[in-house]
């Protein structure tokens, strides 16, 4: 029991999370890249040791590696023009669990915020926020784009947020 | 002849709005979950490699190799 605590303990020491700088906008494209190239490896019988790969939400131009070590990373990317470098030092698991664990979108909206909707007959049109149902994951919208006063209820997936009430 | 060409080439995702699994577009049903609602709307995104290893995989709850979308 003491020697298999110590061994987890041991396997957690040994996990890093290096954060790599990419060209803003490119981060998908070098997280497909990393995942494909540790596909690769994989498939001729070699671990590179890298577990997951973050491309976080809110920060643009930095994307997070898991992996047994930097070394098998830099490794990696190496050549990689869309990889600007490595940012020193490694992350803790708790900066990344806040990075990863984020609320569902209808959480973030509420009324008084301007939404644009992305698909349906309203497509392309501004919208106010004027209620949240979160149990039917509907909004309620007030169509600014129109000439007379417009509401309708739209299911959540169909709208974006442009501007929060703040 | 060139929109043909550059339309093959850019291939558009879509999430699992239950178990947030991103797929092509052109899937109908989510291999993770097997639920049928997807969005386009989703932001930022985990590649899982090794979902056993992976302390991120554990913190997201993701047992199935591939990417999940972190906000949908």
């Amino acid at each position: 029991m003491v020697a298999e605590r110590e061994a987890k303990k041991k396997r957690r020491e040994r996990r890093e999370f290096i954060l790599l700088r990419t060209v803003a906008g490119k981060e998908d494209i070098v997280a497909f890249v990393i995942e494909d190239k540790v596909k690769e490896l994989l498939k001729a019988g070699q671990d590179p040791g890298i577990y997951s790969i973050v491309v976080p939400a809110d920060i643009k131009g930095y994307i997070v590696v898991e992996a047994k070590n930097i070394h098998t990373v830099v490794e990696l990317v190496k050549g990689f023009s869309y990889v600007k470098g490595r940012v020193p030092g490694v992350l803790k698991l708790k900066e990344i669990e806040k990075m990863v664990r984020t609320k569902p979108f209808i959480e973030l909206i509420k009324p008084g915020d301007i939404v644009e909707i992305i698909s349906g007959p309203f497509r392309g049109m501004h919208a106010r926020v004027t209620d949240v149902n979160r149990v039917r994951q509907e909004i309620t919208l007030e169509i600014l784009d129109a000439a007379f006063p417009l509401e309708l209820k739209v299911p959540v997936e169909q709208i974006r947020p442009v501007k929060s009430k703040g | 002849m060139s929109s043909r060409r550059s339309r093959s080439k850019k291939v558009t995702y879509k999430a699992c709005t239950r178990c947030r699994y991103i797929v092509p577009s052109d899937v109908k049903q989510c291999p993770v979950c097997g639920s049928t609602t997807f969005t386009d709307n989703w932001k930022g995104m985990v590649i899982v490699i090794d979902p056993e290893k992976s302390e991120i995989a554990k913190i997201i709850e993701a047992k199935v190799p591939g990417r999940y979308a972190i906000r949908v």
